[in-house]
């Protein structure tokens, strides 16, 4: 979506009223761009002070101290949970890393060496680059996060003519932005009416797009990768969708949170 | 906002005391219930702890980044628990008396505030913006329902928003 179509549904937007699929079109389009993001700063600041407006409502008095329980107990939640949680998270990620190497990961690099008509050896060397790469993406973003969850998708197509596959990582965080991964392999690059792909989370009718996928974007391979940070929870979010221009989708996959992986004992 | 962020005691109940009550009148004005009201109250709390650390006072205020916290928690409610009865919905037409002590000054004034800014607007932009805050109707949906074209309705809100904007940036600088 460009300017003249955000700003044609900015004041909806500030005013809470665009969903789903067109709401995270929008906010793609705020990442990046200042003067819309400071024009629906000031929209939503206005609507912001509606609700002052209205005839004001006396709570329960024992709300304050409920508000205060919640939040305590949140935050104790989240601090007995932390080492635990910690651990948890590293087995889980790793556990992710392998799974992605092992079926998502390893499918693309196979699918890559396939259309290089590389040697084997070449495309383990590959394979292997890819996943100590990612290993270390992976151990960044932890060594960040600390407590961190992971959830993992292996995308499939929707049409079996297309031999194309994907994964997707969500690492989700309590207290920074979230992070998502997102590889796809095989998908067509030379009908211009399919292009650019687009990328999407989804949960129910909710989207938030990671981004979009132009034929630059693909290697000679025809291996394409976007993620990044996402100002969202991306707990909630358990579909990945890459549809293409004309809305089509054409990869698909479940997130699932990743197993914790016993650990001994210290 | 760090004492938010520690989960501090003392600077939940000050933002409670702050924000507490248009929390809970939006939650009660669009929700219906008491109980989902507190409920919504709640959480809107919990979000905030959990994404203070998101909060970034150069990308807009603490009661915009609250109120929008509240607004979208309820609108997601609203749609997800369908046949929700809600009250009919009135905006003040005058600041209401309150009586009360030093925490409620902010309040009073915060309401005079947005009185004052939404009596810039005409009665037909008053029920616009409401019509699209409160009930969550899109403009395509406010144009169907009146008979206008959606264009008209888009140029209305943003005008009628960049007008309360206006009156309200006055207020601070009175």
């Amino acid at each position: 979506m460009n300017c003249t179509g955000v700003r044609d549904r900015l004041a909806e937007h500030a005013l809470g009223v665009v969903r789903g699929r067109d709401a995270a079109a929008i906010d793609h389009h705020l990442a990046w761009c200042a003067a819309c993001r400071t024009e629906v700063r000031d929209l939503r600041g206005a609507a912001a002070v509606l609700p002052y407006a209205l005839p004001p409502a006396e709570p329960d008095p024992s709300l304050e101290g409920r508000v205060v329980e919640a939040v305590v107990r949140a935050r104790g939640a989240g601090r007995q949970a932390a080492p635990r949680r910690a651990r948890l998270a590293t087995a889980a990620v790793l556990a992710a890393m392998f799974a992605v190497a092992g079926m998502g990961w390893g499918a693309v690099m196979a699918g890559r060496a396939a259309r290089l008509e590389d040697s084997a050896a070449e495309a383990v060397r590959e394979q292997e680059r890819a996943t100590e790469d990612f290993a270390v993406v992976v151990e960044e973003l932890l060594q960040q996060f600390g407590e961190a969850e992971a959830y993992l998708g292996l995308l499939t197509p929707t049409d079996e003519a297309f031999e194309a596959s994907g994964s997707a990582l969500t690492i989700v965080a309590p207290r920074v932005e979230d992070q998502v991964l997102v590889v796809v392999n095989g998908l067509p690059t030379g009908r211009k009416r399919l292009l650019p792909y687009t990328v999407v989370l989804a949960a129910g009718r909710d989207e938030v797009v990671v981004g979009q996928l132009d034929a630059g974007d693909f290697d000679t391979g025809g291996v394409a990768e976007l993620g990044g940070q996402l100002d969202e929870d991306l707990r909630r979010y358990d579909r990945v969708l890459v549809r293409d221009a004309r809305g089509e989708v054409v990869l698909r996959g479940m997130l699932e949170s990743q197993a914790p992986v016993a650990t001994p004992s210290p | 906002m760090e004492a938010l962020l520690a989960g501090d005691d003392d600077a939940i109940r000050t933002l409670y005391t702050r924000f507490g009550r248009p929390v809970y009148s939006m939650g009660l004005r669009l929700l219906g219930t008491r109980e989902a009201a507190e409920e919504l109250t709640q959480d809107v709390f919990v979000t905030a702890w959990r994404k203070a650390a998101r909060f970034d006072p150069a990308r807009g205020r603490l009661s915009t980044w609250l109120m929008t916290i509240a607004h979208n928690l309820a609108v997601d409610r609203l749609r997800r628990d369908t046949g929700v009865t809600r009250p009919t919905l009135v905006l003040v037409d005058e600041v209401p008396e309150t009586a009360g002590g030093e925490d409620e000054e902010a309040l009073v004034m915060d309401r005079d505030a947005a009185v004052r800014a939404l009596s810039t607007l005409s009665h037909a932009e008053r029920r616009l913006l409401a019509r699209a805050y409160f009930r969550g109707m899109t403009a395509r949906e406010i144009a169907e329902a009146d008979g206008i074209p959606l264009g008209t309705v888009k140029t209305r809100l943003r005008t009628a928003l960049i007008k309360v904007r206006k009156a309200h940036e006055r207020k601070d600088l009175s």
